[in-house]
């Protein structure tokens, strides 16, 4: 699904060179749920916007789905990105002047579908995260939990190959935060694949598989124990 | 994806509308001021006769003083005497031959019954109606001999139809001009306004069409009171309306058609003989010159379009280029402002095209509300003009080409206004605003 190996990213200013990765390897397999930690500046963001094809890389080689990305132009990326890739973030990330049918058609609309399918997707990944009567809402209208939960329907409209989250509880009280990991947790057990990056240990601990990164390196694929499957809580 | 994008441009024109409206008055006034100057300069620099022009020319004869050149144009009167204009009708080769001046005349109907009006008119020979594209309403023309013999026809306007006939069919029917009865055989399209009138720029080249038309002959057997200019250099014992006709006296426009090249070397080549038949009678002092001048060498050596006005373009269209540098400005403010958005649209899959043509759809909104405005402003521009400038009331006014060059003109300033900003968050990287967001 995705392979990294030795891939190398190095941030260079007049006066600095910062090595974000360094001889960076990993594999993620088909329907795993692998938790990314590590402290602050340990190159986390840095491995998931190279993973999201968000940035490019100094050296080494990345395979996403059996292609290799290397060499690929600005429209092939953002095409790649768009069919591949679904994105949660910490911040949720939603526009604030599109209601949630909108927000959750962003990523539709750039891969060209048919107006009736992008309904079709949008209703549907709105009702799997509960949202689908509020369709009409603007963000504003709606809680931290559920702004998130509409990021989340917003990438799995676009069906991708994975999701990758960015601290996607970082802005979460517990409550709303456990909701959003029982939804991975379910997302994952329907056979999605996600990396998720968090520097929480707690929340590491339900993924399936965890690394560390430590100065832009893998230093432990396995820190935490697997927590225990959790039932998905209707809000 | 097009409606996608003028959605989007108009919530984000909507969410922001100071800021907006500050870019859509920034390219209203940048394109008013120069749509009111381009309007202007367009029509005073437009030539009526353009398809005629390789084929008409205005006649000008240097019979004037030998020891003194002529003040004006190119140094060789813009008129010519009655007795040169008349042998170019009478003996010229021309294929058309047209002899005007303007006049002032008391028109009234025969039977008294409609109050009398003073009109401004012209005596023509009667090619002046097919060279000057006349079209008529009713009736033609008077006739090739009505028109040898000056006989006492007439041409008059719509107006004139519909103030002394009440519209009914006026050919054939009499009027009263400066006292004499006159047959009306021909009305002429209210249509007809020649814009500048290259007939006679003398008196202006902006004004209202003549009233009506007289067979220019009428002018052998009475005088007329002239509304153009006369203009002479000899002192001449003129006791008699006869007399006045054979001084030096120039107060004749004169054109011809000559439709070949060898139709014009004919015609000079009578030209050349004919002034040194003049000069053995005397006539024609000064070193043989003349000039056949097409209609749009008449309208520049009349300085139509003078210096103020090109200078007046070339300022309006500074001041254009200073109102779009100020859009791209705030452009740019606005689109950086949104590179956040930009970012996470990235993110989720557009292409830096998707994102540039995003902005530049949003830029084309701007403009075409800017165009919209604009115009409405130019409207308000040509109403100034013509309340302050009473010769420009033919000529300010909004025409067909004034609203598509508007539309045009606003939407490639607004998207060459909008590429630099557009193209700036096109660039910008996703990641860095991901995470700050």
């Amino acid at each position: 699904m995705l392979a990294m190996q030795s891939v190398k990213k190095i941030y260079r200013t007049d006066m600095i060179e910062t090595h974000a990765l360094r001889d960076f390897s990993l594999q993620v397999e088909p329907g795993e749920f692998v938790a990314v930690t590590g402290p602050s500046g340990s190159g986390k963001t840095t491995f998931l916007s190279i993973a999201g094809l968000l940035e490019s890389f100094d050296a080494g080689r990345y395979t996403l789905d059996g292609q290799d990305v290397s060499a690929l132009s600005d429209a092939e990326r953002s095409r790649l990105r768009n069919e591949k890739i679904g994105f949660i973030f910490q911040g949720f990330n939603l526009i604030p002047d599109l209601n949630l049918f909108d927000n959750v058609d962003v990523p539709l609309r750039y891969r060209g579908l048919a107006a009736r399918d992008r309904r079709q997707r949008i209703e549907r990944a709105l009702e799997q995260v509960g949202l689908a009567s509020r369709a009409k809402h603007l963000p504003s209208q709606l809680s931290g939990g559920q702004q998130q939960r509409v990021a989340i329907a917003r990438a799995l409209a676009g069906r991708p190959a994975f999701l990758l989250a960015d601290e996607p509880t970082g802005n979460l009280d517990s409550l709303m935060a456990r909701q959003v990991m029982d939804m991975l947790g379910e997302i994952n057990a329907q056979g999605m694949t996600i990396v998720m990056v968090t520097h929480d240990p707690d929340l590491a601990r339900r993924a399936s598989r965890n690394i560390q990164i430590v100065d832009g390196q893998v230093t432990d694929f396995s820190l935490y124990e697997p927590a225990p499957a959790v039932q998905l809580v209707e809000v | 994806m097009v409606s996608y994008y003028l959605r989007l441009a108009w919530l984000s024109v909507k969410k922001t509308p100071v800021l907006s409206a500050l870019m859509v008055l920034a390219i209203a006034m940048g394109i008013a001021a120069c749509l009111t100057t381009l309007t202007l300069y367009q029509v005073v620099s437009s030539n009526p006769l353009a398809d005629k022009n390789a084929v008409t020319f205005a006649v000008q004869l240097d019979s004037w003083d030998p020891n003194e050149d002529y003040w004006a144009v190119n140094g060789v009167p813009e008129q010519l005497t009655y007795q040169d204009a008349k042998a170019i009708y009478r003996t010229g080769n021309a294929d058309q031959t047209v002899l005007t001046s303007r006049i002032g005349v008391t028109v009234e109907a025969t039977d008294a019954s409609t109050p009398p009006k003073v009109e401004d008119a012209r005596l023509a020979t009667r090619d002046f109606f097919s060279v000057f594209d006349v079209p008529f309403r009713y009736g033609g023309p008077w006739s090739a001999t009505a028109d040898a013999h000056g006989e006492q026809q007439v041409v008059i306007s719509t107006a004139l139809q519909h103030h002394f006939f009440a519209g009914e069919y006026p050919v054939g029917k009499s009027v009263m001009v400066e006292g004499e009865v006159y047959t009306i055989v021909g009305v002429m399209d209210e249509r007809w306004t020649m814009t500048p009138s290259v007939y006679d720029l003398n008196t202006g080249a902006f004004k209202e069409p003549p009233q009506l038309f007289l067979p220019f002959f009428n002018v052998e057997r009475r005088p007329f009171a002239s509304w153009g200019n006369v203009v002479g250099w000899k002192n001449e014992d003129v006791r008699s309306h006869q007399d006045f006709l054979a001084t030096e006296m120039a107060w004749v426009q004169t054109w011809v058609s000559l439709n070949t090249p060898e139709a014009r070397a004919e015609f000079e080549q009578f030209l050349v003989n004919y002034i040194h038949n003049e000069k053995q009678k005397g006539r024609f002092e000064r070193p043989l010159k003349y000039y056949l001048n097409t209609p749009e060498q008449w309208l520049s050596i009349n300085g139509v379009v003078s210096r103020d006005n090109r200078i007046l373009v070339y300022l309006s269209l500074a001041f254009l280029a200073v109102c779009l540098v100020n859009a791209v400005v705030l452009l740019l403010a606005k689109f950086l402002r949104k590179a956040p958005e930009a970012g996470l649209r990235r993110a989720l899959g557009a292409s830096r095209a998707a994102v540039f043509v995003q902005h530049l759809a949003e830029a084309a909104v701007i403009g075409a509300l800017g165009s919209a405005l604009g115009l409405l402003l130019s409207w308000f521009g040509l109403v100034g003009v013509r309340s302050l400038y009473s010769h420009y009331q033919e000529v300010a006014v909004m025409s067909g080409f004034t609203v598509i060059a508007a539309l045009v003109f606003a939407l490639v300033s607004a998207l060459v206004s909008g590429a630099l900003p557009a193209w700036q968050v096109s660039r910008s990287q996703p990641a860095r605003y991901l995470k700050a967001q």
